[in-house]
């Protein structure tokens, strides 16, 4: 996964790097720190090619929280920026590697490598880990509806935290992230991301009709990166929040 | 700038820091240490001197006008030196002041005392004489009321001397026994004196003293002048002749007991020893006597006449005199036997050193003993608590010139000395501190000029815009002439963004930097924001400060437009208003509230600094205060408007 407010990096990396041949390839891009954190999830990439200077939530910001969700995630911080403090900062959270910007193809070939090796040894470590047995989703069908339940509580109540995702409530409620992505989606018939998404969304249109600016609601609902938002809002309502406002205010 | 002058100096070498305070104390100020000044718009550091070799420097040009303009003199002579010559001085001086005062003072007290001694014998040998000279009187006396004598002079033929001496010879002597003084006597008649008779005048004498009448008859006058008083006279004045030695004489008129009739003359003799042997007792080396008869004729000197007669021409009788003399001085006493008209005088030589007995010299040598040994416990103790100490801490100051800020160790009272040297090391632990602070300050100039320097050249800017322009690069649908515009781009961009020369420029080439630099971002950030111009052809010359406009405009999209979200739009607009020329920054972002603008233009060290400074720094090339105006509402826009006049 990129993670850059500007396309350049994506178009380099993907032009200029045979992913092939390390047998990765590039699952998706996201221009915040926010919008980072709401499409890890679905994207669950081992590997993160994150900007440290992005607006709303920087690429240190974002490692933290995504190191403390997913540990065995990798994360390559790219900096302009060649201050130890950063670094130092970053050896701390535990990234992989920190380059800096511009980035030259050899470095990022280097850095491929150690990473292929390293996810490599992972893999080995991780396939010993037993997956969830069948029948422990059986045992605990009874409490799934609460469960499930409880959890669309979790997410009404908890709607406009920012760095809420699949991965923390998982973790709130002591399920495997994969399992209760799952579940919900066989509970509910819809996503964890989508319930979570037009329930941001509602309180965004009513946040609407009292006349806030827009950058002001994302960040009320939990996605202070209004692009990415306004994104959103575009994909659970079929029109643009401008639009919406517009529309409304004509009533 | 000007005001450096005296202290500009040739670059040396090093770019070294001194160390800073070692924990001995100390602290090593190489002479290659160098400080700069702060960074000045003509874009050279100027340089100041060394702080050491700036204080070396003052402290030298100090020694030397100071030894040009004073002399070597007694001031310039080291501590020990100087201790020496006063104590020197103040030894010869107490010396010779003791030996003065002991010579003068003294001195004069002896000769006073000798000078009364030598008047006191002369009394007293004039009394002894004197008491001589009245017996013989006496003798005379007697004779008046003795009937051989009177018979002598009474009968009317005078009777014949060896008459007389057949009858009465042992009535004149037994006369004369008791009275030891006379040695012989005459008994003179009126009128062989008148020469009417030619009886021979009566003589008692044991040699043959020759009585000259004449000369007798010439005196009479006096003699019955003196009207019962008596002369002394040696050799009579003439009246005798003696077969040899000469004699004194005493004459006098015989007078009738009863009658008072003056009857005749009646004169005795004595012999010269009689005077003269009054001196025996008084006699001294370095004396001399002399005696003068009432016509100040010597009648007896025991030494050399003329010496006396310089004195006698300035004294007169029974006063005494001391010549002038450091060593040797005369004493001169003259004294005059009453009635007599004999005048005794004496002359002493009187020599100190014969003079000094032990006792009187053991006075002041005592005291110069004492003087001298006191003055070296002085020199000691002076020399052990005030030259040493002093000696030592200037030593030790010394060491400065070679650079060593050491500070004294030594033990010291608690005198001012002790204060000296604490006070001496408290300034240097102050000067030590200086030193620091200014290399602390120097050390945090340098830093922000290299920030100052960095920032200058924007280099995240630079990164990120190359990779950019490598993306571009990289996309096969992106033409290449796209991909070397945004090259040609960066490249002017940053020629004229970095370009040393004036401060001031025109407004063209601000809006040229902001043009090129809003086209790169636009080509980073893809659909983010869109920018107008309207700008007034004639404004175009205007003069402002070197990059007032870019850093306002990347104020304008970071803190705007990208936390607003969706696309914004960035104006410019220059116009001419009233006597001004107005340039207007316009963009539509998150915009501030009252509050915030405050705050910002208040915060030194903030986010925002940049756009604090951008805006000082037109201020003052402005000279006013109300040189821009800032616009804003939250979550609408924010204008901020630039005035030249």
């Amino acid at each position: 996964m990129i993670i850059d407010d500007e396309p350049a990096i994506y178009k380099i990396l993907s032009k200029t790097i045979d992913w092939a041949a390390y047998n990765m390839e590039i699952v998706g891009t996201a221009s915040s720190g926010i919008e980072a954190i709401n499409t890890i999830d679905e994207l669950q990439p081992d590997v993160c090619f994150v900007d440290v200077q992005m607006p709303f939530m920087d690429g240190i910001e974002f490692s933290k929280l995504a190191k403390e969700r997913y540990p065995q995630l990798a994360i390559v911080v790219l900096s302009a920026y060649d201050e130890f403090r950063y670094a130092r900062e970053c050896i701390g959270i535990g990234v992989f590697d920190y380059r800096l910007k511009p980035i030259e193809k050899a470095d990022i070939n280097d850095t491929l490598k150690r990473l292929l090796r390293h996810l490599n040894e992972q893999r080995e470590a991780r396939g010993e880990e037993p997956e969830i047995p069948e029948n422990e989703s059986v045992l605990d069908q009874g409490r799934m509806s609460h469960g499930i339940e409880k959890v669309r509580e979790y997410i009404q109540t908890r709607y406009f935290e920012t760095d809420l995702n699949l991965t923390k409530v998982a973790n709130a409620f002591g399920f495997n992230p994969s399992y209760l992505s799952r579940k919900f989606k066989n509970e509910t018939g819809e996503s964890f991301v989508d319930y979570l998404n037009k329930c941001r969304v509602e309180h965004a249109k009513r946040a609407a009709l009292a006349g806030k600016p827009m950058y002001q609601i994302a960040a009320e609902v939990g996605v202070p990166d209004p692009n990415y938002f306004s994104r959103c809002f575009k994909r659970y309502t079929g029109i643009a929040f401008s639009a919406f406002v517009a529309s409304e205010r004509k009533d | 700038m000007a005001k450096k002058s005296s202290y500009n100096r040739k670059h040396r070498r090093g770019n070294a820091l001194p160390k800073s305070v070692s924990e001995t104390g100390d602290t090593h100020l190489p002479g290659n240490a160098t400080l700069w000044g702060v960074h000045s718009e003509e874009g050279a550091g100027e340089e100041l001197q060394t702080f050491s070799g700036d204080l070396r420097e003052e402290i030298e040009t100090d020694a030397a006008m100071t030894g040009k303009k004073r002399k070597r003199g007694f001031g310039s002579f080291t501590l020990k030196q100087k201790l020496r010559r006063l104590f020197t001085a103040a030894s010869v001086l107490y010396i010779l002041s003791i030996g003065f005062l002991f010579i003068f003072i003294y001195q004069n007290q002896i000769v006073d005392n000798e000078e009364a001694a030598v008047v006191a014998d002369l009394q007293t040998i004039a009394k002894t004489v004197q008491t001589r000279i009245n017996n013989v009187n006496e003798y005379m006396l007697a004779m008046t009321g003795n009937d051989v004598a009177k018979k002598y002079y009474t009968s009317i033929i005078a009777p014949k001397s060896e008459d007389m001496l057949v009858d009465n010879n042992d009535v004149i002597a037994r006369l004369m026994a008791p009275f030891e003084e006379v040695s012989s006597v005459f008994l003179i008649r009126y009128d062989y004196l008148e020469g009417l008779t030619k009886q021979e005048p009566y003589s008692m004498t044991s040699s043959t003293l020759r009585l000259n009448p004449d000369v007798l008859r010439s005196k009479l006058s006096i003699l019955e002048d003196k009207r019962g008083g008596y002369v002394v006279w040696l050799n009579g004045d003439g009246i005798l002749t003696p077969p040899r030695d000469p004699v004194m004489c005493m004459l006098r008129i015989f007078y009738d007991a009863q009658t008072q009739r003056k009857l005749g003359v009646i004169c005795a003799t004595f012999d010269l020893t009689q005077m003269t042997d009054a001196l025996s007792s008084y006699k001294r080396d370095n004396r001399e006597y002399i005696f003068y008869d009432h016509e100040n004729k010597t009648i007896y000197a025991t030494g050399e006449e003329s010496k006396f007669r310089e004195y006698d021409a300035v004294l007169s009788a029974n006063k005494s005199r001391t010549t002038r003399g450091l060593l040797r001085r005369d004493i001169y006493a003259t004294y005059e036997i009453p009635r007599t008209g004999i005048r005794i005088a004496c002359l002493e030589h009187y020599v100190l050193w014969e003079n000094l007995s032990y006792k009187i010299v053991l006075v002041p040598l005592i005291s110069v003993v004492l003087m001298l040994v006191s003055l070296i416990i002085l020199d000691m103790l002076i020399r052990g608590y005030i030259t040493r100490p002093i000696l030592k801490l200037s030593e030790s100051m010394q060491a400065v010139k070679k650079g060593w800020l050491r500070r004294v160790s030594m033990e010291t009272n608690d005198d001012e000395i002790g204060m000296l040297k604490e006070n001496y090391n408290e300034m240097l632990v102050e000067m030590n501190r200086l030193i620091e602070e200014l290399l602390e300050k120097e050390k945090s100039v340098r830093k922000t000029e290299i920030n100052i320097l960095q920032q200058q050249i924007k280099p995240h800017f630079l990164y990120n815009t190359i990779e950019m322009i490598a993306s571009l690069a990289v996309d096969d649908e992106t033409p290449r002439e796209q991909v070397y515009d945004a090259l040609e781009t960066l490249g002017s961009f940053y020629r004229q963004f970095l370009s040393k020369g004036s401060n001031e420029v025109p407004l063209s080439t601000e809006l040229e930097i902001a043009k090129k630099y809003l086209k790169l971002q636009k080509l980073r950030y893809g659909d983010v924001f869109t920018d107008e111009y309207e700008v007034e052809e004639d404004c175009l010359d205007e003069l402002l400060p070197k990059l007032t406009i870019q850093p306002l405009i990347e104020n304008s999209l970071y803190h705007g437009i990208r936390k607003k979200g969706g696309i914004g739009l960035i104006r410019i607009r220059v116009y001419r208003e009233n006597d001004a020329v107005c340039v207007e920054l316009y963009d539509d972002g998150v915009g501030m509230s009252e509050e915030k603008i405050s705050q910002i233009m208040s915060d030194v060290e903030g986010q925002h600094f940049g756009l604090r400074r951008t805006l000082e720094r037109f201020c003052y090339y402005e000279e006013r205060e109300d040189c821009y105006r800032i616009e804003s509402r939250e979550g609408e826009y924010t204008k901020i408007t630039l005035m030249l006049r």
